[in-house]
């Protein structure tokens, strides 16, 4: 997987790389507005990590650009603004998705992985970990060829854990992942130990095994044992 | 009171104390010119009934009813004139008059005469009251022409003042429209004016500042916030670290989280100050609130709250979309964050207005908290009631707060 970081803020850009890295993919980095349009029409990139406010220019550019030259390219906007005009704009200029700075590595990691899904299982959308089979389509999930109802918050945090597979989850990335903006509603995240109880006994009960490890006082590990 | 209403006051209250002694003075001095009058007149006569006494003219051809004289054995004080105000019983009235009596003992050959002259006063206080009447009249003409008069100049004088007034009041701090004070003739109005442009220049000059530099804060802020909680998700994933090691870090880590959340909330607030959101369009309210409803729910249960609604009334209100929904949502998650446990939240539309309710105790909200970061709950970011007072305000709803029954309204009036 090749993916293409657009940054000009250096040490933003270090952390994607490493962590990035970490998960795999093939990293480049750029941190302008015009090597960015250079590298996307020399190369193929499976996603594009953009930030709207770069030294010579917007990253609104570089979408328009990859339009123009017909780059059917998954995008990510990075965007300090936060600014509900601009993410309308993104999207409407073929931005697949967008997150605001200061920005969740798992979440990042989730979203890039769900857009390269969406762009290469044509046709093709299961996930398989271990002994479980998750359709992203029906949203089925399926333990040992067994279907187990989830909810849809269950559903969403599994397919967080599969996404940031062997990486340390902060119980607030979990509760920001499933609420969005809305994580300061709750008195405290305790309600996410219920959650997170259920699917495991699903799983489980459906003869699965246990991926999921308690990091104590920083939150969870999903691994394959 | 105005100026105007004041000014004439003092003045009508200064004429009317100068010509109330004025008033008494002439009083005065009239009632002794008029006393030296009748002292003058009854000497007249009191001498014309002693020459006649001389000339042995009998006794009871000089009494009459103005006119007294009795022999007296009294031999004192002699010659002594003595002055007096008396009443005398008037037969033909039937009432009592006030009159000037003259009362001396005269020596004529060897018999002493206690002579009383009398004269009535009718006339003379007649004459006082006649002569104090168009006085009176003259006096209230001045006083009216006074107060007059200084309406109609202070009116003229204190014009440029109203303009000036007029002017500060259209002003809005922050609009592109600078502020224009009329000239005027007057120096100390023109020096007021100048003065004032000249602190207006200075404030919005400084307002301008703030403002630009709330914004720039705001959005540098986000980088290094970015960096700050990458580098610590960095650190929580390796594995080396002990108990000790990451309970600080953890607490970096949440804090960043706090700071964040803060900070997209002022960014939201200068946005809004900015004008940002200055499109506007045709917008059921209700509909929105329908939504937002909705998208709460799970939240709302999750934390275990009974949520009602009644949206029949549609709202029909020109404002800009996605200001409608941040103050909606406001308003719900302020209902969620400010409940008590197994806490209500009951939503209500009514042509042209809509209502929130919430059970909650009472301290916890009070209408200060429409500033920023008045807070009560460590939860809560302080923001949430400035949002929505912000966006009220600037589309003109009205929005009433009250406490009752244990339940905490806010209604909007659009």
């Amino acid at each position: 997987m090749k993916l293409l970081i657009i940054e000009d803020e250096q040490e933003v850009q270090d952390d994607l790389i490493e962590f990035l890295k970490g998960e795999n993919f093939l990293c480049e980095a750029v941190s302008t507005a015009s090597m960015a349009k250079e590298k996307v029409y020399m190369h193929e990139y499976d996603t594009i990590i953009l930030d709207i406010g770069l030294p010579d220019g917007t990253g609104l550019e570089v979408l328009e650009y990859l339009k123009k030259i017909n780059r059917d390219t998954g995008v990510i906007i990075l965007s300090a603004h936060g600014a509900i005009d601009d993410k309308i704009s993104a999207l409407d200029l073929g931005a697949d998705d967008y997150l605001t700075k200061p920005f969740d590595f798992n979440e990042l990691n989730a979203r890039i992985k769900s857009i390269i899904r969406r762009k290469q299982f044509h046709g093709n959308n299961t996930i398989d970990f271990g002994d479980i089979r998750i359709n992203t389509v029906s949203h089925e999930v399926a333990v040992n060829n067994t279907n187990i109802a989830l909810t849809q918050k269950e559903y969403q945090m599994l397919l967080y854990f599969i996404s940031n597979e062997n990486r340390v989850i902060t119980k607030e990335s979990i509760v920001e992942h499933l609420w969005g903006d809305d994580t300061d509603m709750f008195d405290s995240f305790d309600f996410i130990y219920g959650h997170i109880k259920n699917l495991r006994k699903k799983i489980i009960n459906a003869g699965g095994n246990d991926y999921l490890s308690t990091i104590y006082g920083v939150g969870y590990k999903f691994q394959k044992v | 009171m105005k100026l105007l209403v004041k000014t004439s006051l003092y003045y009508a209250l200064a004429s009317l104390l100068f010509f109330a002694v004025a008033g008494f003075i002439i009083l005065i001095n009239f009632n002794n010119v008029i006393d030296n009058d009748i002292n003058d007149f009854l000497v007249n006569r009191e001498e014309i009934a002693t020459t006649q006494l001389v000339n042995d003219v009998p006794l009871e051809a000089l009494n009459n009813y103005e006119q007294i004289i009795k022999i007296t054995k009294n031999k004192e004080e002699v010659d002594n004139l003595i002055f007096s105000d008396t009443i005398v019983y008037d037969i033909i009235d039937d009432e009592f008059h006030a009159y000037r009596k003259l009362n001396v003992i005269r020596k004529i050959g060897a018999v002493y005469y206690d002579i009383s002259i009398f004269k009535s006063l009718i006339e003379s206080n007649l004459l006082v009251v006649e002569i104090l009447k168009p006085m009176l009249l003259v006096f209230l003409g001045l006083l009216s022409f006074l107060l007059l008069g200084n309406l109609f100049i202070s009116r003229g004088l204190w014009r440029p003042f109203k303009e000036t007034l007029v002017t500060l009041k259209n002003y809005e701090l922050g609009s592109t429209r600078s502020i224009d004070f009329s000239r005027t003739n007057t120096q100390e109005f023109n020096q007021l004016n100048s003065m004032l442009n000249t602190m207006i220049k200075k404030i919005h000059y400084d307002y301008l500042n703030l403002k630009e530099f709330t914004e720039n804060a705001a959005h540098e802020i986000q980088t290094p916030l970015a960096i700050i909680r990458n580098k610590c998700e960095i650190l929580l994933q390796s594995e080396s670290l002990t108990e000790v090691e990451l309970k600080p870090l953890k607490s970096i880590y949440n804090s960043c989280l706090r700071l964040s959340k803060i900070n997209h909330g002022l960014t939201l607030l200068a946005k809004i100050e900015s004008g940002a959101y200055d499109n506007s369009e045709k917008i059921d309210v209700t509909e929105v609130v329908r939504n937002q409803v909705q998208h709460y729910i799970e939240v709302i249960e999750l934390n275990g709250f009974k949520i009602t609604t009644e949206l029949s009334h549609p709202i029909h209100f020109e404002i800009n979309p996605d200001l409608v929904v941040i103050l909606v949502s406001n308003l719900i998650r302020n209902a969620i964050k400010h409940n008590n446990t197994n806490g209500i939240i009951h939503i209500i539309t009514m042509p042209n207005c809509i209502r929130f309710s919430n059970s909650g105790n009472q301290a916890t909200i009070d209408v200060n908290q429409f500033k920023r970061f008045n807070r009560s709950n460590k939860n809560s970011l302080g923001l949430g009631l400035s949002i929505i007072n912000k966006i009220c305000s600037a589309y003109h709803i009205r929005l009433e707060y009250c406490y009752e029954n244990g339940l905490h309204n806010f209604v909007l009036y659009f």
